[in-house]
């Protein structure tokens, strides 16, 4: 049984604490090594964790979307785990940017909203998570649930292009390519990698969660599976 | 009043990473609840299997 | 296949002026709201030539979003999504039908309030209809489009119909923002490049739903 040698979990906890080391190592960044800019003061450096939540929130809608088209074409629950988990984090994700974003305005403009069109479309952008969110909650059957998350991904996912363009092809306020000195770029582009890391991690984590949900609701509903093809599963489960 | 306008830059900066914080610390928790959820129910299943052993080895 | 789209366009049509079901409803609320909006706009004119279009496309999407949960709901209630479904149709002919069905309701509901707004705010819609007309036909295609579709993604669940609001809104949002700003600037008579970005946008919107609609619809209705 290769998955219980203790090897797997030393390297699982490693990971763990790569990660937990880059979070660790990107907020001292953002405190200490990127200067404060003159205008706005320590309240700039929101901009560095908005950012890299604001392109996680994109990213995570995109591959939903394309899991989601992989499911409707294979059939196959385990693209609907990532569909799943992509979801979850995704809406954490924008969540959070428009938030930091709002609070970022308010240091900058002096209001907390204004219905610019990058900040609209990321809204319309919001909206669409939480309207998958509340879609799913109310199918039971995982499959049902699979197929319309799908759609309203691939439906939600046209609004990705135009929140990324919505600064070039529309007037707006919201900043396009504001001017940073290099000491600002390196730490927005430490920040990026490092918490990008961190959430694909979680969503990972995520989808495995989900993956074993699935496979022991299968088991409680089911009854058990035949004696030989559970020799790996308890102790694989039980390793987490 | 005044402090508050003072610092309000670093208040800003400060209120912004801690809704982050709390708000992933909770994600996670959540997802370690999760965790433990399925582990019971893996351990649960897991003894309903053993005391099912017996019979299905006969059975096989 | 255009005789078969014909008959189930025809079909739906034709149940609709005998049983009356959405139509009214929808006309309804679409003069209750724009009757609203109207006392409420109490400005001068200029600036009610500036938020008119705004207005107007609420009050379509409002109304229009009645019509577009109940494209399905006869099928549902009556129990005829199995006929439906195993009649040798393919799954985007459906689609096609219905979204000439809903398309045709929304252009009644602006046939009704388009000249209701003129009237009721003294704003020149109609002065010169050309450009609203064309601005309001590819907002009604891509509203339709993405109606259609997320209808059918509700309607065969056992979840109420108010997630079709939840659901169409933010799909919808660039296409009526694009839609008040086109009328709007028609209004004001500039048919600069913005107003062609504005149209080009629509356009563009109700393409892709439309296609959108067409690849995904099958999903949408198996079961």
């Amino acid at each position: 049984m290769p998955e219980t040698a203790s090897g797997r979990g030393f390297v699982g906890y490693l990971g763990y604490a790569a990660v937990a080391v880059m979070v660790a190592a990107a907020i001292a960044a953002i405190c200490l090594l990127a200067p404060t800019e003159e205008t706005m003061g320590d309240a700039q450096r929101i901009v560095y964790i908005h950012v890299a939540v604001a392109w996680m929130g994109l990213a995570c809608f995109i591959f939903m979307a394309v899991a989601g088209g992989i499911y409707l074409a294979r059939r196959d629950l385990a693209w609907d785990h990532w569909s799943r988990a992509a979801l979850e984090i995704g809406w954490l994700c924008c969540s959070l940017t428009l938030i930091t974003g709002s609070l970022w305005a308010h240091a900058a403009w002096n209001t907390w909203w204004t219905w610019d069109p990058r900040l609209t479309t990321a809204f319309v952008l919001w909206a669409m998570y939480s309207a998958a969110l509340v879609l799913r909650s109310g199918v039971d059957d995982p499959h049902r649930q699979a197929r319309m998350g799908a759609i309203v991904a691939i439906v939600g996912a046209l609004d990705v292009p135009l929140v990324v363009m919505a600064t070039r092809w529309f007037r707006g306020v919201h900043p396009q390519s504001p001017h940073m000195e290099p000491a600002m770029r390196v730490v927005l582009g430490i920040s990026v990698v490092c918490f990008t890391v961190f959430f694909t991690t979680l969503l990972l984590l995520r989808r495995s969660q989900l993956r074993i949900a699935d496979m022991l609701e299968d088991m409680e509903c089911g009854g058990l599976p035949p004696l030989s093809e559970t020799a790996g599963d308890f102790p694989r489960v039980l390793e987490g | 009043m005044k402090e508050i306008e003072r610092n309000y830059p670093m208040l800003t900066f400060v209120t912004a990473y801690l809704i982050v914080w709390f708000a992933v610390l909770a994600y996670m928790l959540r997802l370690g609840g999760e965790q433990r959820r399925l582990r019971r129910t893996a351990e649960a299943l897991r003894e309903q299997f053993d005391k099912q052993r017996p019979a299905r080895q006969r059975a096989a | 296949m255009v005789k078969k789209l014909y008959w189930m366009i025809s079909k739906d049509l034709l149940s609709e002026c005998r049983s009356l079901r959405v139509w009214p409803a929808m006309l309804l609320l679409g003069v209750v709201v724009a009757l609203m909006f109207a006392m409420q706009a109490d400005l001068p004119p200029e600036r009610l030539r500036q938020i008119v279009g705004g207005l107007l496309w609420l009050t379509i999407f409002f109304a229009g979003t009645l019509a577009l949960d109940r494209s399905f709901a006869a099928e549902r209630e009556d129990g005829c999504w199995e006929g439906l479904l195993s009649y040798p149709v393919s799954p985007t002919c459906v689609y096609l039908a219905k979204l000439a069905v809903n398309v045709v309701a929304l252009a009644a509901l602006e046939c009704v309030l388009i000249p209701l707004f003129a009237i009721l705010t003294d704003v020149p819609l109609l002065a010169h209809p050309g450009p609203i007309v064309a601005v309001a036909v590819l907002g009604n295609l891509g509203i339709a489009a993405a109606g259609t579709l997320l209808a059918a993604v509700v309607n065969t669940g056992r979840q109420s119909s108010y997630l079709l609001s939840l659901l169409v809104l933010p799909a919808v949002v660039p296409l009526v923002l694009g839609a008040a700003e086109a009328t709007r600037l028609a209004v004001e008579h500039d048919f600069g490049p913005s107003w062609w970005r504005w149209v080009q946008l629509l356009a563009a919107f109700a393409i892709i739903f439309i296609t959108a609609g067409i690849v995904l619809f099958e999903y949408a209705v198996e079961e």
